[in-house]
């Protein structure tokens, strides 16, 4: 197997490092960034698959203030790919797109994404416009790269080899996705 | 019957205080609507590579407190049924959409129109209980305005479906 780092380790790491900044997640890493963050600036309303670069784009473009952290999936990217050129054109410099490969559709009945290499992501997206691009599968490097990239003012994106957890989150996508839950956001973003 | 007037659809979006256009290319309002726009400090306009982007962008910016439209063709929306449903029906998001009926002509009613996807728009969007208004003529254009102002108000999307080609 290749070398990946366990979720729930990386996301604590995340979490540790984390002031104000927004967070935008689907899938499993939404269920296990939910369990571990009491944040109300998460942003898991993202609706259809896909989307959470597109929705992280309009956060992104609309508070320039704030810094936006996307946890993508590899199959959920896939299917929003073009929004890589559209966020590249834009160029927000405040946006970090981390895509949390696993090269599964692990929701889905864990039925591997197709055509998947090393790189694939990071290679488009840097052709389409990100400043900054990596790819981490070791928690250390991992540890090190979180202070540099919340400083940083470039957009970003990062290619992070997860596997699933040690520790198991149960899905709850009905409260992920919860209006009510979107109108905390929304409340809590204009005093922040 | 007069044609819509680009400069008129533009002035109902400056009056609704809107600050964003998300768009993608329609035939229909190419010329005098999206064209204009990208020459108008007053809006920026943010280019989709896909249309079901623009509603998850429109989302994000909803979130951040500002104000957007959605200006595609209805085979885009077509293409994006699943986020309509998803992110601007269930979650309740305000997504307007001023959509362009490719080839059609104004004066005659979509649903009987000879093209299929234009014959299904308003069935669908009945279906989908997702709020329209179809437009073809001047005088229509102001309108416009207190549909976004009741879709941000009830954080509900509407979708204004286009039947003509506006003139400058």
């Amino acid at each position: 197997m290749k070398k990946a780092i366990d979720r729930t380790d990386a996301l604590l790491l995340l979490n540790k490092s984390r002031t104000d900044e927004i967070v935008v997640s689907v899938y499993q890493a939404a269920t296990t960034w939910s369990n571990l963050s009491k944040s109300k600036l998460d942003y898991t309303f993202t609706g259809a698959m896909g989307q959470a670069s597109s929705h992280a784009l309009g956060l992104a473009v609309g508070r320039p203030d704030k810094k936006i952290i996307v946890l993508d999936g590899d199959g959920s990217l896939l299917m929003n790919l073009g929004s890589l050129v559209t966020i590249g054109n834009i160029k927000p410099n405040n946006l970090i797109h981390c895509v949390c490969v696993n090269e599964i559709y692990e929701t889905n009945g864990s039925i591997p994404i197709p055509g998947y290499k090393e790189g694939l992501f990071s290679n488009i997206a840097k052709t389409a416009g990100y400043e900054k691009c990596y790819s981490i599968n070791d928690l250390n490097e991992w540890g090190k790269l979180i202070p540099i990239i919340l400083k940083n003012k470039k957009l970003t994106f990062i290619e992070l080899h997860l596997k699933p957890g040690k520790k198991k989150f149960k899905d709850n996508f009905k409260q992920l996705y919860s209006t009510e839950k979107r109108n905390v956001f929304i409340e809590s973003l204009k005093r922040n | 019957m007069k044609q819509l007037v680009g400069k008129e659809i533009i002035s109902a979006l400056a009056a609704s205080n809107i600050e964003y256009i998300l768009s993608l290319p329609d035939i229909t309002t190419s010329e005098h609507v999206l064209k204009p726009l990208f020459k108008d400090k007053r809006f920026q306009v943010i280019q989709v590579c896909k249309e079901d982007e623009a509603i998850s962008i429109s989302a994000g910016l909803y979130a951040a407190g500002k104000k957007s439209v959605i200006l595609i063709q209805h085979t885009g929306l077509l293409d994006s049924i699943n986020s309509l449903r998803a992110v601007s029906m269930e979650i309740q998001n305000p997504s307007v959409f001023l959509v362009g009926l490719l080839r059609h002509k104004s004066g005659f009613d979509p649903n009987n129109s000879e093209r299929y996807g234009i014959k299904i728009m308003q069935s669908i969007l009945t279906a989908m209980d997702t709020s329209f208004t179809y437009i073809d003529k001047n005088g229509q254009e102001p309108s416009i305005i207190p549909i976004i102002n009741n879709a941000y108000n009830n954080a509900q999307p509407h979708v204004v479906l286009i039947g003509g080609v506006p003139q400058e």
